[in-house]
C-alpha cells in the first residue's frame, strides 16, 4: 500500500555552521492531522530543525518539502501561504502594533478581502486573551505575549503549525490552558509540530515523539514508549 | 600593451589592499556588534590626516604614523562609548545604523573644521625612484602598501586565532547570546572591535596617503568601497572580505583607462551585481541570515 | 486618518493660505523650503519609520526628479503638470530597479546601496554633459507660481507646493493606518515573523522604497520649478543626510514628525547661517555636518521617538488635565 504524501518532510538534511554539524542526516515526515513532539537536550538541534522546516534557514544538504513541493531556496512566505506557519522561542511580536493588530496583520496576509476586526478578536478569544486586544504588544505580561503569538499564528489558518517552546515562561495554569488549546487546534484539523522542554506537556499532547541528540535523530516512537527507551534515557540523563 | 596590463594590475593590488583593510574593519564590527559601521572609511581618513598633520609639525614619519593609528583607534573607542555602547541591545538595529551614520558625519565635520578642505600629503615611507618589473613602473610606496597590508592581516590573524581576546571576539561573532551565557562581556568585545577596526583603517590611511592626496572627505568613498568588498566576501567572512577588497581593487585598476568619475561608479555596479547574482557573497557566508 | 489629523491638516492649510498676506518674503522662503523638504522627509518616514530600511541616497531621487522635470520642460517644452508626475515616476522606477536585488536581503544593505547610488548620480550629472549640462547646470525652467495679481512669486509658489505637500501628508496619514501600513510596520518589527505569516516582505519593502523615492522625486521637481535653475551641487550626500536627520529629529515613525522635522531643521540651519559668520567665518557648512551627526546620535540614544514623540507624550499628559479643567465644575 502506497503511503500518502506526508504534509511536510525532510530527507537527508544536514546543517553545518562554520564546520560544526548541527543536524546530521535527518529524515522526518509529518502526516496531516498528527501532533508530533520534538524533544532532546539543549543544543540537540531542535530549533535549527524548526528553522529549516519553516524555510527560515536553508539546509547545507538535503531536501525539505511541504505539501510535496520543495521549499529549499524559496522565500519563507511561499510556504507560509501554502499553510505553514510557526511561533518563535525568542518572541517575534510586532511591538509597534497592538495585540489585535498583530492578529489582524496575519488575517490580512492570507486574503485580500476586507478583514473584520471581530474576526481577529475571535482568535484572541481562542487563546484566552479576551478583551486584551488594544494593549500594545510589548506592554503585556510575558505569558500573554506568547499567547498573542499563538493567536497570530492561528489567524494565518495554518495546515501545519510549528511551535518552538510555546510553554517556556508560562505559569502552571497557562500551561494547562495551552495543552487544552493544542487539543482543540488539532480537532480543527491543524497538524502540529511542537518543540518543548516540558516533557510532561509534550508527552501528554503528542501522538508521536521524535528525539534529537547532538544533531542526530535517535528515536521516533509513541509517547508512552519514550520513558522506557534506553537511548532517550541516556541522552537525557547521561549514560546510566 | 602587456606592460599596461601589468601596470593596471599593480595599481589595482595597491588600491585593493586598502579596500581589504577597510572591509576587514566592517566585518569585525558587524560580526561582533551587528552594526554596519558607516564610520569605517573615516578611520582611514583620520589615519592619513593625523599623520600628515604631525609630519608637517616636524614629527618623524614612524612616530607620526603610530600616533595617527592610536588616534583613530581612540576615535573608534569614542564611537563605541558615546554611541553604540548605550544603544546595543536597547535600540533597534536601525538605531545602530543611525548612530554610526551620525558618528561618520560628525567625524567628517570635525575633520573639516580642523583641517579645512585643502588636500594634505605625506612623504613616501622610503623615497627613491620607482622600481621596474615586468614592464610595469612600480612606485616604492605601492610596495609598502602591500607589505603593510600583509603585515596587518597577519597580526589580525594571530590576534583572532592565538589570543584569548581573539577567541572571545570570534565567539561573539558566532553567537552573541551563547557568548554572553559563557560569561564573555559583549560590550567590552564591542569596544575592542571598534578600536581594532579604527587602528586597521588608520594603518591603511597612513600607507595610502603618500600616493594620493589626503583630504577630509576621502573616507566616504573608501568606506563605500570597503563595504562593497565586505559584501563581495560575504559580510561575516574576514578572509572573504580581504579577497573581496583585492578583487574590487584589481577591477578598478583595469578600469583605469575609463574616466575616473565613472570608475567610482564601478564599485556600485559591482555591489548591485553581486546582490543580484550571489547575495551571500562570492564565497558564501553570513549575509542575510538574520538571527532567529 | 483620525479626526485630530483632519483638524491639523485644516489648520495647516489655513495658515498657508493666509501666510502670503502676513509673512515676510524671508518667512515665505522658509515655508516653501519646509514644504519641499517635508514631502521628501515624509517619504523617508514611511521607508525608515515603518519598514525600518535606511536610504542614504534620497538626495539623488530628489535631484533626479528635479532634473527630469527641468530637462523635459526646457528641452521638449512639456508643461510642469506633465513633467512633475513623470519625475515622480522616474524616481520610483530607479528606486525599484536598485531596490529589487538589495531588498531581497535582510539587514541594512539598502543604506549602502543608496549611498552608492548617490555617488553614481553625482558622477552622471557631472560627466554626462550632453544631457545634464554638466557641473555648470542650466536655467530657464518654467515657474509653477499660480497667477494671482498683487502677490509675490514666493507666495504664489507657496500655494502650489503646499497644495502638493498637504495632499502627500493626507495620503501618508491614511497609508500608515491602512492595511499596507500595518503590514509595513509588521515587517519593520520582525521580518521573519512577517514572512512566516505569508507576507512577501521583499515586495512590500520594494513598494515603500519606490513610493518614498517618488515622493522625493515630486519634491525635487517642485524645487526645480521654484528655483528655475539646476546644477548638481545641491543633490549630494550631505543633503541625503540632512533629510534623514529631519526624519529622525521630527520622529521617525510619525508622518507629522516628518513635517515637524523638516521645519525644525530648516529653521535651525537658517539661524545657524545668520548667527555664525560673525564668529566663525565660512565655517557654517562644517558646523552643520558636525551638528547633524551629533543630532542623529543624540536623538537615537536619548529621544528615539523624536519631536513628534515628545509632543505626543506632552499631549497625553496635558489633555486629561485640560479636559478636567474644561469640564463644568460640580462643586
Amino acid at each position: 500500500m502506497a503511503e500518502p504524501t506526508p504534509l511536510a518532510e525532510m530527507r537527508g538534511v544536514w546543517r553545518e555552521f562554520g564546520g560544526i554539524v548541527a543536524l546530521r542526516d535527518i529524515d522526518l515526515a509529518v502526516a496531516a492531522g498528527e501532533i508530533v513532539a520534538l524533544i532532546g537536550p539543549n543544543g540537540a538541534g531542535k530549533t535549527t530543525l524548526l528553522n529549516i522546516l519553516s524555510g527560515v534557514l536553508g539546509p547545507t544538504r538535503g531536501e525539505v518539502r511541504f505539501r510535496g513541493t520543495s521549499i529549499v531556496g524559496s522565500a519563507p512566505h511561499r510556504a507560509a501561504r501554502a499553510g505553514l506557519t510557526r511561533t518563535f522561542q525568542q518572541l517575534q511580536l510586532f511591538t509597534s502594533l497592538s495585540a489585535l493588530e498583530n492578529v489582524l496583520v496575519a488575517c490580512e496576509a492570507r486574503s485580500s478581502a476586507r478583514v473584520d476586526p471581530s474576526e481577529a478578536m475571535g482568535y484572541l478569544d481562542t487563546v484566552g486573551l479576551h478583551g486584551q486586544g488594544h494593549a500594545h504588544a510589548d506592554t503585556l505580561a510575558f505569558g500573554q505575549r506568547r499567547l498573542v503569538e499563538m493567536g497570530r499564528a492561528l489567524a494565518a489558518r495554518p495546515a501545519l503549525l510549528l511551535l518552538d517552546e510555546p510553554a517556556a515562561g508560562l505559569s502552571g495554569a497557562e500551561r494547562r490552558a495551552l495543552s487544552e488549546l493544542l487539543i482543540r487546534i488539532r480537532a480543527q484539523g491543524v497538524t502540529v509540530l511542537i518543540v518543548e522542554h516540558d516533557l510532561e506537556l509534550a508527552l501528554s499532547v503528542a501522538d508521536r515523539v521524535v528525539v534529537l541528540d547532538q544533531g542526530v535523530k535517535i528515536a521516533d516512537l509513541p509517547p508512552d514508549a519514550v520513558r522506557d527507551d534506553p537511548g532517550v534515557v541516556s541522552a537525557y540523563l547521561g549514560t546510566p | 600593451m602587456t606592460s599596461d596590463l601589468a601596470q593596471y594590475l599593480v595599481t589595482g593590488i595597491a588600491l585593493g589592499s586598502i579596500y581589504a583593510l577597510v572591509a576587514l574593519g566592517f566585518v569585525t564590527v558587524f560580526s561582533v556588534t551587528g552594526a554596519i559601521n558607516f564610520a569605517q572609511g573615516e578611520f582611514v581618513m583620520l589615519g592619513a590626516m593625523i599623520a600628515a598633520q604631525l609630519v608637517r609639525a616636524g614629527l618623524p614619519l614612524p612616530l607620526a604614523a603610530v600616533a595617527a593609528v592610536a588616534g583613530a583607534a581612540l576615535v573608534g573607542a569614542l564611537v563605541h562609548q558615546l554611541g553604540l555602547r548605550q544603544a546595543v541591545g536597547r535600540v533597534s538595529p536601525l538605531g545602530l545604523v543611525m548612530i554610526t551614520i551620525g558618528a561618520a558625519t560628525a567625524i567628517r565635520g570635525l575633520a573639516l573644521l580642523a583641517w579645512g578642505t585643502d588636500p594634505r600629503t605625506l612623504p613616501s615611507f622610503t623615497p627613491g625612484p620607482p622600481l621596474e618589473a615586468a614592464g610595469a613602473v612600480i612606485d616604492r610606496q605601492t610596495v609598502w602598501i602591500v607589505i603593510t597590508t600583509a603585515a596587518v592581516l597577519g597580526l589580525v590573524y594571530l590576534l583572532f586565532q592565538r589570543t584569548a581576546v581573539g577567541r572571545a571576539l570570534r565567539a561573539c561573532a558566532a553567537d552573541l547570546v551563547a557568548a554572553r551565557l559563557v560569561g564573555i562581556d559583549a560590550r567590552r568585545m564591542g569596544l575592542i572591535s571598534l578600536v581594532l577596526s579604527g587602528a586597521v583603517g588608520a594603518v591603511g590611511g597612513v600607507a595610502l596617503a603618500p600616493i594620493t592626496f589626503a583630504s577630509y572627505d576621502m573616507g566616504l568613498m573608501l568606506g563605500l568601497k570597503g563595504f562593497v568588498a565586505a559584501v563581495l566576501g560575504g559580510m561575516a567572512n574576514a578572509p572573504g572580505a580581504v579577497a573581496g577588497g583585492l578583487i574590487l581593487g584589481i577591477l578598478e585598476g583595469f578600469a583605469t583607462p575609463i574616466s575616473s568619475g565613472y570608475k567610482d561608479a564601478l564599485a556600485f555596479l559591482v555591489l548591485i551585481g553581486v546582490m543580484l547574482v550571489r547575495p551571500h557573497g562570492l564565497f558564501g557566508g553570513g549575509i542575510g541570515l538574520g538571527r532567529v | 486618518m483620525t479626526r485630530r489629523d483632519l483638524i491639523l491638516l485644516g489648520a495647516v492649510a489655513a495658515a498657508i493660505l493666509v501666510a502670503p498676506v502676513f509673512a515676510s518674503g524671508y518667512v515665505l522662503g522658509i515655508l516653501v523650503t519646509t514644504g519641499l523638504y517635508g514631502i521628501a522627509t515624509i517619504g523617508l518616514v514611511l521607508l525608515v519609520g515603518l519598514a525600518k530600511q535606511v536610504s542614504l541616497g534620497h538626495a539623488a531621487f530628489y535631484g533626479l526628479g528635479a532634473y527630469v522635470s527641468g530637462l523635459l520642460g526646457t528641452r521638449l517644452g512639456l508643461h510642469p503638470l506633465v513633467t512633475i508626475p513623470l519625475a515622480a515616476a522616474a524616481a520610483g522606477a530607479v528606486a525599484y530597479l536598485v531596490g529589487r536585488p538589495v531588498l531581497r536581503l535582510r539587514g541594512h544593505y539598502l543604506a549602502m546601496a543608496t549611498l552608492g547610488l548617490g555617488v553614481v548620480f553625482q558622477v552622471i550629472l557631472n560627466e554626462w554633459v550632453d544631457v545634464s549640462r554638466g557641473p555648470s547646470g542650466f536655467s530657464g525652467i518654467a515657474s509653477i507660481a499660480v497667477p494671482i495679481p498683487g502677490m509675490t512669486r514666493d507666495g504664489r509658489t507657496l500655494y502650489v507646493i503646499w497644495a502638493v505637500a498637504l495632499a502627500i501628508l493626507a495620503l501618508s496619514l491614511w497609508l500608515v493606518r491602512s492595511r499596507a501600513g500595518r503590514a509595513l510596520r509588521a515587517i519593520g518589527d520582525s521580518e521573519i515573523a512577517s514572512e512566516l505569516l505569508g507576507i512577501g516582505t521583499a515586495t512590500w519593502k520594494l513598494r515603500v522604497f519606490a513610493l518614498s523615492a517618488a515622493y522625493a522625486g515630486i519634491a525635487g521637481a517642485l524645487y526645480a520649478h521654484y528655483v528655475t535653475f539646476l546644477s548638481p551641487q545641491p543633490f549630494g550626500f550631505v543633503f541625503s543626510l540632512e533629510l534623514l536627520v529631519m526624519a529622525v529629529v521630527g520622529g521617525i515613525a510619525s508622518v507629522w514628525g516628518g513635517m515637524i522635522g523638516a521645519f525644525t531643521i530648516v529653521v535651525l540651519t537658517e539661524v545657524l547661517r545668520r548667527s555664525l559668520p560673525s564668529s566663525l567665518p565660512g565655517a557654517s557648512g562644517e558646523l552643520e555636518l558636525v551638528l547633524f551627526g551629533a543630532a542623529l546620535i543624540a536623538m537615537v540614544v536619548v529621544w528615539p521617538t523624536g519631536l513628534a514623540g515628545i509632543a505626543a507624550s506632552i499631549g497625553a499628559r496635558v489633555t486629561p488635565r485640560l479636559r478636567r479643567a474644561l469640564r463644568p465644575a460640580h462643586g
